[in-house]
């Protein structure tokens, strides 16, 4: 098994020191834990793939705009959901990150509701989507370890194919099959035929290398 | 033709603030009558005797003033004063005939006289201009010719008057009509419609001077024995010129009067020949006329410098407004942290205090309070400031980054130059350069002008290949004791005259009031810069300005 998703971080960066402050601790009293940049800058510096949690950017800085720490991210193929916090009433600010790929946006002065509910939201997206994607990775990585032969078996399974079918097909003995049949199974770590059918449903991409 | 009974209605009301009743009209006409005869029998003087020829004829003023007043109605009241003078001051030394046929000649001419004034000093009601005064002296002049010589010939025909005098006497007759009107209508005209202007305080002490000034010319033309009263006459100009300069048109009318009245009584007491008369009367012509004429001047610079200065005040309550709207808009952003700060703080407090919080620590609370009103105390200096500049105009001067100050103006647009596609390049020196300038209004100058780089690029299309990237370019630089900024862009250029742009209300948008740059160049010239423009390498409209550089010590 992979080990356990890292902890959630909500992420604030603003370049007036009282509103990050401000910020960082009301999301620190609603539980969430919280780090601090005054600069798109200093936040690229410290931000590492595959970080969950969410960022929380001030659209207007000096600087490295909020526009531009996006691109930054995005270009780096950061998964980390973007919330704006725009001046109040820009309607063409909030439109631009949207479209550049942001979450949400929220307006300053800040709605203690909406924020929590805009926060968490993010924050559960981006752990399931770092869940899925530690899954996807992790199937991968055992379906890696199966051979070309294990792999023909397994193509042929997720078909939907009998054992003698696959025996006729592969030429080889109905026996043969059960026994690369288990060891497939024991590989993809599942117990049971359905869950090796979800995992190649699940994951779409995987034995497409082996039928090439 | 003249609306009559409409400019009679708004004559009177100027007098009596009502209109006048038939029977007080023909007070009027009596009045009229009656001081025509007096001025008559006062202003005859060396005449042509024993007609109505003299060199001074202020009566004919009181003709031509009625007609303006109250319009070609009045007509037959000229004739009938002029009969009745006639009779009363020289007993009618002519056949009634050619008094009357010379009445009429003279009610016609005054009559025309007094409709093309009133026609040349539309609305003005004084002669208050070059141009209406340049009419006034016309129409006397061109008016009392046919009159004086028609009068004369009159009498001439019948060999009343030797024909071997018919132009002397013409002469004479339109001299002193001329000189009449000239000196007399004015101040007539003054007093009908009484003119409230600012008029220009004269301490009581200088107006003595001034009265003073014309008695002794007076003297030393006419009292002095070994004077010769024509090579002196010059010493009536100081007196004329100094109360036309101090006091106007009015004042200038009312010297006048003095030395023409100062003369007739001077030419009465010792009897001069009428032609001494006459040569006498051209010299006060050329006085008044020139009194005249620096008293428009004085009246027309002063109204100029008053509208100039009302306009001044306007202007700068335009500005000052535009400039408090503008500053209000760049501390929005301000004003906007700490009162987002403090909305944060208090809630926090709030959900420590009510037990919401997931962190128990018994130090947040105060801590969070105290963070609170620090924020509290930061928005009261962003309205303090405010507040000094509308009172003052003046700003918060402090040494100023020059690159953070130019990303921060510039940050707000950042989500237009991404929609509109403009690159941005810009070129600050590092270490950055310093300026001693308030943040804010600068910020603001430069924001302006950035959105209107913004706003001419996106009017220009970029859908053909090869064509350069819209463009903004932002370059700061050392300049000696100075620090200059440049912005450029590659856009259309400017449309309208480079030296209008900074103008008030010069605009090319449909929106927007063409403040901006008025109140930039308020704002660069306050903090002792420069600023101007001209065409950027990249081809479009470049905005320099230089501040004083900061030298860190």
């Amino acid at each position: 098994m992979s080990k356990a998703l890292p902890p959630s971080v909500v992420f604030v960066v603003d370049d007036d020191h009282a509103f990050r402050d401000s910020l960082a601790l009301m999301l620190r009293l609603k539980g969430f834990v919280t780090d601090t940049s005054a600069s798109g800058e200093e936040f690229l510096a410290k931000y590492k793939p595959g970080t969950i949690g969410c960022l929380l950017v001030d659209m207007q800085m000096g600087g490295m705009s909020g526009l531009d720490l996006q691109k930054a991210l995005a270009e780096r193929g950061s998964t980390l959901p973007v919330i704006v916090i725009t001046a109040y009433g820009d309607v063409a600010t909030a439109r631009a990150a949207l479209k550049a790929g942001a979450v949400d946006f929220l307006e300053k002065p800040l709605d203690e509701q909406a924020l929590e509910r805009i926060v968490a939201a993010a924050v559960e997206k981006s752990v399931s989507a770092e869940a899925q994607a530690r899954e996807t990775a992790d199937v991968a990585a055992r379906f890696e370890r199966l051979t070309d032969r294990e792999r023909q078996v397994f193509d042929l399974i997720v078909a939907g194919r009998h054992n003698r079918e696959i025996a006729a097909t592969l030429g080889i003995s109905p026996r043969t099959v059960e026994v690369y049949k288990s060891k497939i199974m024991e590989k993809m770590r599942v117990t049971r035929l359905p869950e090796l059918i979800r995992l190649a449903v699940a994951i779409p991409a995987l034995g497409k290398p082996a039928s090439s | 033709m003249f609306a009559s009974s409409a400019y009679r209605m708004t004559w009177t009301a100027a007098i009596t603030d009502r209109p006048l009743l038939s029977w007080q009209l023909a007070g009027v006409l009596a009045a009229y009558v009656a001081a025509y005869v007096a001025l008559d029998w006062a202003s005859y003087i060396a005449p042509v005797a024993p007609f109505a020829i003299t060199p001074w004829n202020p009566s004919v003023a009181l003709s031509v003033v009625l007609v303006y007043a109250l319009g070609a109605w009045v007509a037959p009241a000229l004739a009938v004063a002029a009969v009745c003078a006639d009779l009363v001051v020289r007993g009618m030394p002519a056949p009634l005939p050619l008094t009357a046929i010379n009445a009429l000649v003279m009610a016609t001419g005054y009559t025309f006289a007094g409709l093309v004034l009133r026609r040349a000093l539309a609305g003005s009601r004084a002669i208050d201009t070059r141009r209406g005064l340049l009419w006034f002296l016309a129409i006397a002049a061109a008016s009392s010719l046919p009159v004086a010589a028609t009068f004369v010939g009159v009498l001439t025909a019948p060999a009343l008057l030797p024909l071997a005098d018919y132009w002397y006497n013409t002469l004479m007759l339109w001299v002193g009509d001329v000189i009449g009107i000239v000196v007399f209508a004015p101040i007539l005209l003054h007093l009908i419609f009484r003119q409230r202007r600012a008029e220009v305080r004269v301490p009581p002490a200088e107006i003595a001077g001034q009265a003073a000034s014309i008695l002794v010319a007076l003297w030393i033309v006419f009292g002095l024995p070994y004077t010769d009263i024509f090579r002196f006459f010059y010493v009536f100009f100081p007196p004329v010129i100094w109360i036309a300069l101090r006091h106007g048109v009015l004042g200038a009318v009312l010297a006048s009067i003095a030395v023409q009245v100062g003369i007739v009584i001077a030419v009465e007491v010792v009897n001069h020949p009428p032609i001494t008369v006459l040569e006498l009367q051209m010299l006060m012509l050329t006085l008044a006329v020139t009194g005249l004429f620096l008293g428009v001047v004085v009246a027309e610079r002063r109204e100029a410098i008053a509208a100039l200065r009302s306009r001044d005040e306007e202007m700068n309550h335009i500005l000052r407004l535009g400039a408090v709207s503008e500053m209000a808009s760049a501390l929005a952003h301000e004003l906007n942290q700490p009162l987002a700060a403090i909305a944060n703080y208090v809630r926090a407090a709030h959900m420590i205090a009510t037990g919401a919080s997931k962190v128990a620590d018994p130090a947040l609370l105060p801590e969070t309070l105290t963070k609170a009103v620090a924020e509290v105390d930061r928005a009261g200096k962003v309205v303090h400031r405010l507040r000094d500049f509308y009172r003052t105009g003046a700003g918060h001067i402090e040494p100023v980054d020059t690159e953070t100050l130019v990303r921060e103006s510039i940050a707000p647009l950042s989500s237009r130059f991404a929609r509109h596609g403009i690159q941005l390049n810009l070129d600050l020196p590092r270490p950055p350069l310093f300026v001693l300038a308030d943040r804010v209004q600068l910020a603001a100058v430069i924001h302006n002008i950035v959105a209107n780089a913004v706003d001419a690029l996106k009017s220009i299309s970029r859908d053909g290949q090869g064509l350069p990237a819209r463009t903004i370019a932002i370059t700061v630089s050392a300049d000696g004791d100075r620090v200059a900024f440049s912005i450029g862009d590659n856009g259309p250029g400017l449309p309208i005259e480079i030296r209008d742009v900074f103008e008030p209300f010069v605009t090319t948008k449909d929106e927007g009031l063409g403040l901006g740059l008025t109140i930039a160049r308020s704002i660069i010239e306050a903090h002792d810069g420069r600023i101007g423009v001209g065409r950027s390498r990249l081809g479009g409209a470049e905005f320099r300005f230089t501040l004083p550089a900061y030298v860190q010590t």
